[in-house]
């Protein structure tokens, strides 16, 4: 048990304990926490309200109500509405395509997805793996997506789908550098790429105060590597009509689009981990009410950036990230290594 | 239970490098490469070498796969894959493989009082930063410089082509 018992005249932090207890005796088993609590099941769950909210969210920035007569008012049963649509289309596999790695393409998707989660905590027990290796296996990972766009575009055999990977190629190759070097400052201050130890560095004071430079650039790195608008080139509507992705319909583009959707939520709560301080906060709430609500706001940042910024150009965004971010980075490993030298870092 | 772990993993690092070597699409066969490099990851976890491990998917599946795919596929085919002249090379690939694997496998059985199994102290990336700029820093440095002038090199090149056409 990683939490002593409160003292029994402090009721909201008696029920918070109470609450985690009842959930790590439940869950004291690894393949409950793959299938259900920070695993699969979550997941879903997580997904379905996250592309809930961002309709609803972007209908009320751009003015207009969003999802509204399925499920009573609030259209919360939309994406379930969409799903089983999504079930009774017709998958159309071109016939000139190349028919396994058409299909095996969102499955690789889905993988790569789902993989951070693995390692991510989601407070000090709900941990699928806890090594020593957590951050590096998640960058890793991310390292995987161009290989995923890559071979989706080159699959569907047609000029659209082939024009939008090469574009997505350049854009994450562009902007991983500058994700790993600002991750690297994180590293630097806390002194282990163990999530949880460093979660735990930031008992004191949260990694967004010490590493601002940082979490600018892993922010603006993180929106280019999982394609959002701004960076949303090589999906971008007018021109490629949906970009690597153009070819697939039915539970094909389904199981594509949902890949996408958790890749911004692993992405989200990477972030949380990293520099808003994953699980800790005031003791009313449990520890894994902290992580899924400094996680909902970063999901929430993602979405109302969708609604509000235009799409980058391939040039100027290439340019930033190759040139602006490396720069920003580097400088900021600079300054890290000065304040630690200094004994000013870490707190 | 690391025993028939590491049957599935040496066997899957050996069919998909046949895969990559043998593939008549060349897509196939670097994603085939892509497979072995993740499989030879799961080889050096079981090892116990998880940093090596992660680093070979970051470093090789990551970057190197992705270039050797961006390659592949923007260049023209004719220009990569030769046509198909020799009858029988099929057969000489398989009588190659058999070779080697029964020579590797006499050369481990003839050896086995060699290969002890090292002792794996834990060690954090910190330990594995010091190592290697205190003990391996010369070779640290000529990397980096090789590295800085095939940059610098690949940069020439580009403007030599773009200054031509």
């Amino acid at each position: 048990m990683a939490h002593p018992m409160p003292d029994i005249f402090n009721p909201p932090a008696m029920i918070s304990w109470s609450i985690q207890f009842a959930l790590e005796t439940l869950f004291s088993d690894w393949f409950l926490k793959v299938l259900i609590f920070p695993g699969f099941l979550q997941i879903g769950i997580a997904v379905y309200l996250f592309i809930w909210v961002e309709r609803k969210l972007m209908a009320d920035i751009q003015m207009r109500v969003g999802p509204l007569y399925c499920g009573r008012y609030v259209g919360i049963l939309q994406n379930l509405a969409d799903f089983v649509k999504m079930l009774f289309k017709e998958p159309i596999i071109p016939e000139k395509s190349d028919k396994f790695f058409f299909q095996a393409a969102p499955l690789l998707a889905v993988l790569v997805a789902h993989a951070p989660f693995a390692v991510i905590p989601f407070s000090e027990y709900f941990v699928i793996a806890n090594t020593d290796i957590g951050l590096l296996f998640v960058l890793a990972i991310m390292g995987m997506f161009p290989i995923v766009a890559l071979v989706t575009g080159w699959a569907s055999n047609s000029k659209f789908p082939f024009i939008g990977s090469l574009r997505a190629l350049f854009q994450h190759v562009a902007y991983e550098i500058p994700l790993w070097l600002s991750a690297l400052g994180v590293v630097m201050i806390s002194g282990t790429l163990n999530l949880v130890q460093i979660v735990k560095a930031q008992s004191n004071a949260w990694f967004i105060f010490l590493q601002p430079i940082g979490f600018a650039v892993f922010l603006v790195a993180a929106l280019a590597e999982l394609e959002r608008i701004p960076f949303d080139l090589p999906e971008a509507e007018p021109e490629l009509v949906m970009g690597w992705m153009t070819e697939y319909s039915g539970i094909n583009f389904g199981i594509l689009m949902m890949s996408l959707y958790v890749n911004v939520y692993a992405i989200s709560a990477l972030i949380t981990t990293l520099f808003l301080g994953g699980w800790l906060g005031p003791g009313f709430l449990p520890p894994v009410a902290w992580f899924l609500f400094k996680t909902t706001l970063v999901v929430m940042f993602f979405i109302v950036v969708r609604a509000v910024f235009p799409r980058l150009r391939m040039d100027f965004l290439l340019r930033i990230g190759w040139t602006g971010l490396l720069g920003l980075s580097i400088l900021n490993i600079f300054a890290t290594v000065a304040l630690i030298q200094l004994r000013i870092l870490p707190f | 239970m690391v025993e028939p772990v590491f049957f599935a993993v040496a066997t899957i690092t050996v069919i998909s490098a046949v895969a990559a070597l043998e593939a008549r699409e060349i897509v196939y066969g670097a994603l085939a490469l892509g497979v072995m490099f993740i499989s030879v990851a799961g080889l050096f976890i079981l090892l116990d070498a998880s940093y090596l491990a992660m680093f070979q998917i970051g470093v090789y599946v990551g970057a190197v796969v992705v270039l050797i795919l961006f390659t592949v596929i923007l260049v023209k085919r004719e220009e990569l894959i030769a046509p198909e002249a020799e009858t029988g090379g099929k057969l000489r690939s398989f009588i190659a493989l058999t070779l080697a694997l029964i020579v590797g496998s006499v050369a481990t059985v003839i050896g086995t009082g060699a290969f002890k199994p090292v002792e794996v102290y834990p060690y954090s990336i910190a330990d594995v930063g010091l190592n290697l700029l205190n003990n391996y820093g010369f070779g640290f440095i000529v990397l980096a410089l090789v590295l800085a002038s095939a940059l610098i090199g690949a940069l020439t090149l580009a403007k030599m082509e773009r200054g031509e056409s």
